[in-house]
């Protein structure tokens, strides 16, 4: 999974590009330090972007809208961009010198590999699309190796709706 | 070898756009006189194109980027010089630069060092505008008490200067003490009678309920939400007032559109949608800019620029201005002439409207979604 987003990380000004759950746990996050000082904390980050996401699709839950596919943030000192895919999020901070348009094909990019990946490891991972209504989602990914942890059968958009909020 | 071959580009871009102007032929020669480091030239191109392709995105960019360049230049310059022979007007300049370059602890430094060697009065004046820039930026607390600090040292040194008292106004409004601001406004508009934008200020103070903030707490509120940007921070003749709803109406208009918002403090305007859709539309877009806010300061990233969202709902997208925002919801990608407009929107004046199907006056303590969940 690493070698999907070596090359992400490797653009000039992206900062950290990788998988990490709904939850905000980091699954692969390649992250690079720019400097003393500057050191990424990977679980900040994970942590807050998963905050943000989840807080915008509640509220636009309230006005009966589904949960985005991907939302993008441009600030005064750079952008972040997400993007869902199955069981997780992609996620690229970067600075201000890649542009949001730069990183959303690059996520893209990375996505449809993630894609390929799970497809030439398991046939049965073309109903992620489709959300489970029999077993919950378990709570924390397992252990047992990346794909296996996007490879489980849920909805395919970022953060949840429980029920009654939509 | 190298230069040889720029300037016989530059001399072909120069032709091309001689023989017709076009938005492709302005940019090649920009993109030519910026490689070569002509960045006056290569600004005065970018201008005169805009002049007549206005909106052109990538014009705007590299014109945006030129400017920066220059600003980097004049920096270094009015540094050797102030190494050689400092003075006041060099000091000054130096603090506008960086702060418009958004290096606030540069600029700090610079008018520390200006107020160490020359006691000027308006030396502790930009102290204070550097603090209260790189709070603005971080609404960290810590940065809140010193840009406080900063602006009553200055309004020690200039008692009858209305800038820092202004300062500290804007940043009361936008941190929510409104007994604080009003008795600022109150004492501006003594100082400055018939000031329009004071006097609008003033009348706007009157009909917000005093919140009972005192600095400690609305600066622990604004370091968790971001602060709320009510107040202008435009100088006075910058920003006009106009009827936003025919701009909105005219986005709102296009195809695919489904809502153009314009949101200022708590009201949000908006043109589309009806009654208690258009209410949970605006709550919604408003929510959703707030948490925007604050994850942008949250994850060090700064003020929010804008904001894209998108899903089987479409596309969301929100320019942000000084103290206000653009919004779009749109069944189809929005466009760079519709990002322009959205552009053009923002620090803009609102003129009173009583409509009260275009707009929805959100109250200040309006709970989110996720509040009303727990």
């Amino acid at each position: 999974m690493n070698q999907i987003f070596e090359p992400l990380v490797a653009l000039p000004g992206v900062r950290v590009a990788g998988l990490i759950t709904e939850d905000g746990v980091p699954v692969t996050l390649p992250g690079k330090a720019d400097g003393p000082g500057r050191e990424v904390d990977l679980e900040a980050i994970s942590a807050i972007a998963t905050q943000w996401l989840g807080e915008v699709s509640r509220e636009l839950g309230a006005a009966s809208w589904s949960a985005p596919h991907s939302v993008e943030l441009m600030a005064q000192h750079g952008s972040l961009v997400l993007m869902a895919v199955p069981r997780g999020v992609l996620l690229l901070l970067a600075d201000r010198g890649l542009s949001v348009e730069e990183a959303r094909l690059s996520l893209s990019g990375a996505a449809a590999r993630i894609q390929r990946q799970l497809r030439s490891m398991s046939p049965a991972s073309d109903s992620i699309a489709t959300s489970s209504t029999t077993d919950p989602a378990p709570a924390l990914p397992k252990q047992t190796g990346d794909s296996e942890r996007v490879s489980q059968g849920e909805s395919q958009g970022l953060g949840r709706h429980t029920q009654g909020e939509q | 070898m190298k230069r040889w071959f720029s300037r016989t580009r530059i001399r072909h871009a120069r032709r091309e756009l001689s023989t017709g102007a076009s938005p492709s032929a302005y940019l090649r020669l920009a993109r030519e006189l910026h490689m070569c480091d002509e960045l006056d030239e290569a600004a005065g191109v970018c201008e005169e194109g805009l002049r007549g392709y206005p909106g052109h995105l990538e014009l705007a960019r590299l014109s945006a980027r030129v400017a920066r360049e220059r600003l980097h230049d004049r920096v270094r310059v009015l540094r050797e010089q102030i190494e050689v022979g400092p003075r006041p007007a060099l000091y000054r300049e130096l603090v506008d630069h960086l702060l418009e370059l958004g290096d606030m602890p540069q600029a700090a430094n610079a008018a520390r060092r200006w107020e160490q060697t020359s006691r000027d009065p308006e030396a502790y004046l930009a102290l204070a505008r550097a603090n209260v820039a790189r709070y603005r930026e971080r609404s960290v607390r810590a940065f809140g008490n010193e840009a406080f600090e900063a602006l009553e040292e200055a309004r020690r040194h200039m008692p009858r200067d209305s800038r820092p008292l202004r300062l500290m106004q804007a940043l009361w409004m936008d941190l929510g003490m409104f007994a604080e601001a009003r008795s600022a406004t109150a004492e501006l508009l003594q100082m400055l009678p018939g000031d329009v934008q004071l006097e609008q200020d003033f009348r706007w103070l009157k009909s917000q309920p005093d919140q009972g903030l005192d600095s400690s707490r609305a600066l622990a509120e604004a370091e968790s939400r971001g602060l709320d940007q009510r107040a202008s921070v435009k100088p006075r003749g910058e920003q006009s007032p106009r009827d936003v709803r025919e701009e909105l109406r005219a986005l709102a208009d296009d195809a695919g559109v489904r809502a153009a918002l314009y949101l200022r403090g708590s009201t949000a305007l908006i043109q589309g949608p009806r009654g208690a859709t258009a209410e949970r539309c605006a709550r919604a877009i408003k929510h959703t800019l707030q948490s925007s806010r604050g994850a942008a300061l949250r994850l060090g990233l700064g003020q929010l620029e804008s904001v894209h969202v998108s899903g089987d709902f479409g596309n969301l997208e929100y320019l942000c201005g000084r103290g206000d925002a653009a919004a779009l919801w749109s069944e189809v990608p929005v466009n760079d002439r519709q990002r322009a407009e959205m552009a053009d929107l923002t620090g803009a004046q609102v003129d009173a409207i009583a409509d009260d199907s275009l707009e929805q006056d959100l109250p200040a303590e309006d709970p989110s979604p996720l509040d009303q969940a727990a």
